[in-house]
């Protein structure tokens, strides 16, 4: 029986011309929103990549200085974008495009480009990631908002009635149908993203299964918007009331509940200021932490430590440049300083990401949105880990500097010098992004919180069945 | 007429849905207005506030930070320099507006002998990218997004439904102009939503205390304007001949049209119009000069004092203290960065002007740009500002690299002729009129095409 009623509801949801139109056209929104978002994201790649090139090779032919000198020039390193941002770019335009790796000091990536922009964030983006968060699920209120309440309003919901079909295969049947047809509209545009995809990038099998991933996760967004719009159509006697209902709902959902999630995590948990944040690692730093002991007292005490290790009374007979020596204890100390507070403000941020889910009971637009940015390895936990590995090798070259700066000098001499060879031996940042399972795992609890909008949904849908009378 | 709006209040009020959806919208926007006015009041408190002060970088962070005073009882120009205050760009009466945007843009700035540009600690704001890529609750924009929704929701199936209920045959059988009735009911909507945006936005501009009444003055304006605008699209959209549900169906198409994909597709224009330079391609810039500078370090200071003549070094030049010695170079490769950032500024203030120049075609987008001017955070103020900033840099300079480089102790007398910044608040009134203009001619030329067709409402 719910074959005959699947078979029935596909055909004439193709059949219906507000499917012809709005389809379409979203179709071809979609199209051309994924071709823009495309072409943008390859000449960012390209530009990232050769800009990249470009700051190594201004790195590398230096001209002859001292290491230190050298180092403060600094390595630029730039966040590679996966080929799934194409199709959500995430928080790339509210993240700073840059990274500038130096001594001393722990930078923040720099230069969001929506501080170039003038209005269109305001809005949302225009890309393909509005398209299928926002617009695919209004396409299926506008079809399904009225598939139970017209077969009321025509009396044909009593005829069925009376041929003896129960209401659960009938809805269960409308909503299987309706996904059916839904997905066979949608895939033309699918095909067209994976081919143009394909022929644009070099996909990784990581990156095909976070494509999968997506195409299921928003297949069970959609599942619940018509899941709701259906049960709502169940239970309202009218359609005029099931569509007002179902335009509340997709607004709350799609426009009010980050709003107003982002608003309660700000409030809850307001973000520091620049100026406090940076204070107090200065302050940090020069106090000490704990029982550390102040700057100067930590100086001193390495001296000491220093002296008696090499079996000499004077810096200035140390077998090793002493300066050098110095300023990498110091760094080391700020490395650490750094890395607690950069951790801590990084904690606040997925504290604020959690308590944006507080305006989750809205609708699951919240959940996808983060499922999709961290599957398209766009958000804030990838660029963490990001942000890490550039600290790494930030260590990694300035100790660089330093171990040559140290070994080819003496006591407290700072004439040593590098050249072209030395700077060349820098190895290049070679960033490997993590994997879906890393995606998955930090995305867990929207993925809850969508799973658990899907149970509510067909909970609604069985309940409404109930209710249902001709 | 009167008689028709009080019969047609009756109608409306009867109606439980037509009081959920005032009741819910005005909900909301008190939401947004209490929320944006809390946070204008905050960001001008902050900038209010005594900045304690703050070195960009110290000796224990950086062994190449300027040295501290020995004691407070022996400053020297070195240290009275880093103890300059930081500029802020000052907001305008309409900051409850669209106060968030103010994270995405620097409006601290630490002035200094180094460059400005190379660091972001002195200017970038900390926040949340989440946080802005969900949206936050500004004022202009709320109202922009829901404003449209509540009128299709109050106006669905004002004229359809009746046609397809029978009941608006009936109607023009009893009248020989139906299009008054329709009329009525349109201005009876735009009445009470009026008044919702007006005490919302007189709520959020209330908790601002830097609110000036131009600023409120311009945007009831506009927002009655804007008003206007969306009640005349519904209007002409209920002459329409398709099902009520089909109409809400396609004004809610339109209204996704010309709220996100014309500001988009402006934008883009902007960006063909005006080519955004690349921040990548300025890092690549950046650093050519400053390998560049760091190789003429040398050349650069005896240029200096061989240009001051009347200015001779405190000890011999190569026991000159790292900061003082590397200051020429700093001043030189600060020279030659501050003219590719600014270009980011200017290509921004012209983008901005191109939109404001197009913003006829979405209504929604007139709303937030005059917001941002009302805010004062507007590109091209922001430009100006800018400008300003760093001609304020030069004469700041001016007078204390000379004292720094002859290393003279610091006076009283010094600390007394200190410059001073000051940025002139520039009357924007004229843009902001222009704006309104703007919209006023789109809701004339609504409004005209309706009066228009208005005996296509005879149709039954």
């Amino acid at each position: 029986m719910i074959a005959a009623i699947i078979r029935k509801e596909f055909i004439s949801t193709l059949r219906d011309g507000r499917l012809l139109a709005l389809g379409v056209s979203l179709l071809a929104i979609f199209i051309v929103y994924f071709l823009v978002s495309m072409h943008e994201l390859q000449q960012l790649r390209q530009e990232k990549q050769s800009v990249g090139i470009t700051a190594k090779e201004q790195w590398n032919t230096q001209s002859v200085k001292t290491p230190h000198a050298a180092a403060h020039y600094g390595i630029y390193v730039f966040k590679p974008d996966s080929p799934v941002a194409a199709l959500d770019p995430g928080l790339r335009p509210f993240i700073g495009q840059s990274l500038w790796l130096e001594p001393h000091k722990r930078n923040l990536v720099r230069f969001n480009p929506s501080a170039d922009q003038i209005a269109a964030n305001r809005f949302g983006q225009a890309t393909t990631s509005f398209v299928l968060n926002a617009l695919l699920p209004l396409l299926i209120v506008a079809l399904s908002f009225n598939s139970v309440s017209q077969e009321r309003e025509r009396g044909t919901l009593r005829m069925l009635h009376s041929l003896g079909i129960a209401a659960k295969p009938l809805v269960f049947g409308k909503l299987l149908g309706l996904l059916a047809a839904f997905t066979l509209v949608l895939s033309p545009a699918l095909v067209v993203a994976i081919v143009v995809l394909n022929q644009n990038f070099t996909l990784s099998s990581d990156d095909v299964f976070r494509l999968i991933a997506l195409l299921l996760l928003f297949l069970t967004y959609y599942a619940i918007f018509a899941a709701l719009a259906i049960a709502a159509s169940a239970y309202f006697q009218t359609s005029r009331i099931t569509l007002f209902c179902l335009l509340g709902f997709w607004l709350a959902s799609v426009f009010l509940a980050p709003r107003l999630g982002a608003v309660s995590a700000e409030t809850l948990a307001p973000t520091p200021a620049a100026g406090q944040f940076w204070s107090a690692i200065k302050t940090d730093i020069a106090q000490g932490l704990d029982s550390d002991g102040n700057d100067e007292q930590r100086a001193r005490a390495f001296e000491a430590k220093v002296l008696a290790q090499y079996g000499v009374s004077r810096k200035e007979d140390l077998p090793v440049g002493f300066v050098s020596l110095k300023r990498q204890n110091s760094d080391n100390y700020s490395e650490r300083v750094h890395a607690l507070h950069f951790d801590r403000l990084r904690d606040h941020f997925a504290r604020q990401q959690h308590l944006t889910h507080l305006a989750s009971w809205m609708g699951p637009s919240l959940s996808i949105r983060s499922l999709s940015m961290a599957l398209s390895g766009m958000d804030l936990a990838h660029q963490r880990h990001f942000e890490d590995a550039a600290e790494s090798y930030r260590h990694y070259f300035i100790d660089l500097t330093e171990d040559w700066d140290r070994e080819r000098t003496h006591g407290t001499e700072r004439s040593t010098q590098g050249e072209e060879a030395d700077w060349r031996s820098v190895k290049d940042f070679d960033y490997k992004a993590p994997d879906i399972v890393f995606a998955l795992k930090t995305a867990q609890l929207d993925f809850i919180v969508l799973i658990g909008w899907l149970v509510f949904a067909l909970i609604l849908l069985t309940l409404s069945a109930k209710r249902l009378t001709p | 007429m009167i008689k028709l709006l009080s019969v047609e209040w009756i109608r409306f009020s009867r109606n439980p849905l037509n009081l959920w959806i005032v009741g819910l919208f005005l909900l909301l926007m008190t939401l947004s207005a209490v929320w944006s006015g809390l946070a204008a009041r905050e960001f001008r408190a902050k900038a209010a506030a005594p900045m304690p002060h703050q070195q960009s970088t110290n000796q224990a962070e950086m062994h190449d930070a300027p040295q501290r005073a020995d004691s407070a009882r022996k400053p020297t120009s070195v240290s009275a320099s880093s103890a300059a205050p930081p500029i802020q760009l000052p907001a305008l009466g309409g900051l409850a507006l669209n106060v968030s945007q103010t994270d995405l843009l620097s409006t601290t700035f630490k002035i200094s002998t180094r460059s400005r540009h190379t660091d972001g600690r002195t200017s970038d704001q900390l926040f949340n990218p989440l946080m802005h890529e969900l949206g936050l609750l500004d004022f202009a924009t709320v109202l922009a997004l829901l404003m449209p929704l509540a009128i299709i929701a109050l106006t669905y199936g004002l004229v359809q439904e009746d046609r397809e209920s029978g009941v608006w045959r009936l109607v023009c059988s009893q009248t020989s102009q139906p299009w008054k009735l329709v009329f009525a009911a349109l201005g009876l909507r735009y009445g009470l939503l009026l008044s919702v945006i007006v005490i919302a936005s007189l709520i959020a501009f209330a908790l601002d205390p830097g609110v000036s009444a131009a600023a409120i003055g311009h945007w009831l304006v506009l927002i009655s304007l804007y008003n206007l605008i969306w009640f005349s699209i519904a209007g002409l959209f209920l002459l329409l001949p398709i099902s009520s549900g089909a109409a809400a169906v396609a004004m809610l198409g339109f209204w996704l049209i010309i709220t996100f994909a014309v500001p988009a597709s402006l934008g883009w224009a902007a960006n063909q119009a005006v080519n955004m330079p690349s921040r990548m391609t300025a890092i690549v810039d950046i650093r050519q000069f400053q390998e560049q500078t760091s190789q003429q370090r040398q050349t650069l200071l005896d240029d200096w004092y061989a240009t001051h003549a009347e200015i001779k070094p405190s000890v011999p030049l190569k026991d000159l203290s790292r900061e003082t010695a590397a200051l020429p170079a700093a001043l030189k490769l600060d020279s030659r960065i501050r003219p590719l950032m600014y270009q980011f500024d200017q290509a921004r203030k012209t983008q901005f002007e191109f939109m404001e120049r197009w913003s006829g075609l979405s209504p929604a987008l007139g709303v937030i740009l005059m917001a941002d001017r009302l805010a004062g955070i507007d590109a091209p103020r922001y430009a100006d500002f800018i400008n300003a900033v760093n001609q304020f840099e030069d004469q700041w300079r001016d007078f204390f690299v000379p004292l720094i480089m002859a290393d003279i102790p610091w006076t009283d007398e010094q600390q007394k002729a200190v410059p001073q910044f000051g940025f002139r608040l520039e009357d924007n009134q004229s843009d902001c009129v222009r704006l309104w203009l703007t919209q006023l001619s789109t809701a004339v030329a609504l409004l005209t095409l309706l009066f228009i067709l208005r005996s296509r409402f005879d149709k039954t």
